[in-house]
């Protein structure tokens, strides 16, 4: 049987990680908490998430220092990767999916389906 | 208009303008001049008008009033002097005597061709030639009359350099025309300062000595103007032509002559403008005295070095104002920047709670509703705070003043963290002392105050799983009363404790919006009280909040010190 997908949650907020976590599980996706850059790259190695939310909207501005070894390793895993926040023009390393905020949830929960989807296609093993 | 200008103290930056005859300095709201200093007395002192000049009166202060250092009951105050009182340091700037003359009507640039010119340069003198004067290694004679004004140079820059801190270009360039009306005896003189964008020279102040008085335009040589500015070389001209200098039987004796000294007014960085005098010599002087000739080389230099002085005082002020302008900029940008970025997380955090509410009802799911309403309290109570604090941090607002229990706002403000010290199982012990009077002040604000620094003590044990502790002390000593609020979380850096009271500096992320601490301190100082911290990386730390003690009956009679 196949597990089920898995969603890494990154972001400070308890309320975004509240919402989120209670609308994803509710969708039949495992998520995956991370208070921190450093745990979740951690997680990540560990657990191999189908997906990544990252809230890069932070105040002092260190997200980005933080993140990259992250970004590094959803480059290569080809993970895809969702970004609560703005971006600017330097962290265009980050190869994922904007949604500045104030974001609706809406689009952010269809988007995250359709990338989760995408992603385990891809991962199928080929006959 | 004459003021007082706060350079250091709690209200550093304040500028009090003398309007009124009378004005009162303290503590107390009562005084037109507020001083939020606990070492100030409730009235402290009185500055009073006094045929046109201003007369600072100490009103028997436990502390003391200082001018310039001296301890003083009445003095006669200067432009410059520097006024101490408690821990605070005023800066005087005293009446302009001489009503300024709007130098754009009076003063003409002639662009006269240059054949035309009826005055020559008789001598010019390099503008590096002239600040030599002010080189202390400099021989002169001693007593001499360049001497004496050189030392008066050095009063004068420092004088200059006290004006610029009012921000008042014109009040400088009145103080510079001053001086040189002291020491050259010119009959008009002017002004002119380079225009920062059209680069073109505008006169801005005129002085005619007053037995003088006329209405006659001044008029520069454009030719004189721009070899001034172009060579950066003070000139000395003359009207009297060389050759009907030595023909006393011509037109001289008819119109006497006119003499000018036009001198560059060179900067640090660039030319700022251009300083010009001139006299005219009356046939009669000329035949009483024999002298065609007023203006020497020597006043040629003397107004070189003026002129690189005042450039200076101009640079330093324009400079200063500029860094002003720029600084209020920076931070309105930083306040609107960090604003954004909380009200943009309170918002999200609304339209997640929504969400969950919309998602609650299409699935009839009450528990989920319920959650989602938890989270839009959640952040209602967020920004309404955040406004408050906001207000509470813009408004130049009054303490509403009243008989209060300080013991009562403490158990209010512990009642009110109970349930959170609870949930966090953080133990909170009180203990309130038994001397505490009934006093005046605020207790809504100092609540506010109160509850953010105990706020504050919560917060900080938020990553401590159990053991958590907040004491809070009230204490009395007839002078003061203080609260004291300690924790045993993790303490403060020493490199934070400066930024603590800074707005929008927050060590708590996106919980914390940077506001809590300058509101509260922002509180007490309007009481006259102030708020200590005390904290030791590893132990936990102790905030405690001052508070001048006014009795009930006190306050109705302002004169008794405490």
């Amino acid at each position: 049987m196949q597990r089920k997908p898995s969603v890494l949650i990154v972001d400070a907020a308890e309320d975004t990680r509240e919402v989120l976590g209670t609308v994803l599980q509710r969708r039949g996706l495992e998520t995956l908490w991370a208070e921190a850059p450093e745990e979740a790259l951690e997680l990540a190695q560990t657990y191999r998430p189908d997906l990544i939310i990252v809230d890069l909207e932070v105040e002092d501005g260190s997200a980005e220092r933080i993140c990259q070894p992250l970004a590094q390793r959803v480059c290569e895993t080809h993970t895809p990767l969702v970004v609560l926040g703005t971006l600017r023009r330097q962290d265009r390393m980050f190869p994922g999916e904007c949604f500045p905020k104030p974001y609706h949830y809406g689009p952010l929960i269809r988007k995250i389906e359709e990338l989760i989807q995408g992603s385990r296609l891809a991962d199928q093993p080929q006959p | 208009m004459p003021s007082l200008f706060v350079i250091r103290g709690n209200d550093q930056g304040s500028r009090f303008e003398l309007t009124e005859p009378r004005m009162g300095i303290g503590r107390d709201p009562a005084n037109a001049i507020q001083i939020h200093d606990s070492e100030v007395s409730r009235h402290h002192a009185e500055i009073r008008l006094h045929e046109h000049r201003h007369l600072l009166v100490d009103l028997g202060s436990s502390n003391g009033t200082y001018v310039n250092g001296r301890r003083i009951t009445q003095a006669e105050l200067a432009t410059g002097d520097h006024i101490q009182i408690g821990r605070t340091v005023l800066l005087y700037t005293g009446l302009t005597v001489e009503p300024a003359e709007d130098a754009g009507l009076t003063v003409d640039i002639s662009a006269a061709a240059a054949a035309e010119e009826p005055s020559h340069i008789l001598h010019s003198l390099a503008e590096a030639e002239g600040s030599r004067l002010l080189d202390p290694a400099a021989v002169l004679p001693p007593n001499s009359w360049l001497a004496r004004a050189r030392s008066n140079l050095q009063v004068m820059y420092r004088t200059a350099l006290a004006v610029s801190r009012t921000l008042d270009l014109d009040q400088l360039l009145q103080r510079i025309m001053d001086l040189i009306f002291e020491w050259i005896e010119a009959d008009r003189g002017c002004i002119m300062l380079v225009d920062p964008e059209t680069k073109a020279l505008v006169p801005k102040v005129r002085r005619t000595r007053q037995k003088i008085r006329s209405d006659e335009k001044i008029t520069i040589s454009r030719t004189i103007l721009d070899y001034v500015m172009n060579r950066r070389e003070g000139v000395l001209t003359s009207d009297a032509s060389r050759d009907r200098r030595w023909d006393p039987a011509a037109s001289i004796l008819q119109a006497g002559v006119r003499e000018a000294i036009c001198v560059p007014m060179q900067g640090r960085y660039d030319i700022v403008g251009a300083l010009y005098v001139d006299t005219t010599i009356s046939p009669q002087q000329i035949l009483q005295t024999g002298q065609e000739t007023k203006f020497k080389e020597d006043h040629l230099k003397l107004m070189i070095a003026i002129g690189h002085q005042a450039a200076l005082a101009i640079e330093d002020t324009r400079y200063y104002s500029a860094m002003v302008q720029a600084e209020r900029l920076a931070a309105i940008g930083q306040t609107i920047a960090v604003l954004s970025h909380h009200i943009k997380n309170i918002l999200q955090g609304i339209r997640g709670g929504s969400y969950l509410i919309e998602m609650g009802l299409a699935e009839h799911d009450e528990n989920l509703i319920r959650r989602g309403w938890n989270i839009v309290e959640k952040n209602q109570s967020k920004i309404s705070a955040l406004v408050m604090d906001m207000l509470t941090f813009s408004k130049e607002r009054e303490p509403d003043l009243r008989p209060a229990n300080l013991n009562r706002v403490v158990s209010e403000v512990v009642e009110l963290v109970q349930a959170r010290a609870a949930e966090m199982h953080v133990d909170i012990h009180v203990q309130l002392t038994d001397q505490m009077p009934e006093m005046v002040f605020d207790p809504e604000g100092i609540h506010h105050a109160l509850l953010n620094v105990v706020t504050n003590a919560l917060d900080a044990l938020a990553d401590r799983p159990e053991g958590g502790k907040v004491e809070i002390q009230t204490e009395y000593d007839g002078r003061q009363a203080r609260i004291h609020v300690r924790d045993n979380g993790p303490g403060i850096p020493p490199e934070e404790i400066d930024n603590l009271f800074r707005p929008f500096v927050s060590t708590k992320g996106a919980r914390g919006t940077g506001l809590g601490l300058p509101v509260s301190q922002k509180i007490l100082l309007e009481h006259g009280g102030r708020i200590l911290v005390q904290s030791q990386p590893g132990v936990g730390s102790c905030f405690t909040l001052e508070l001048p003690v006014v009795l009930p009956s006190a306050s109705s009679a302002p004169t008794t010190e405490y």
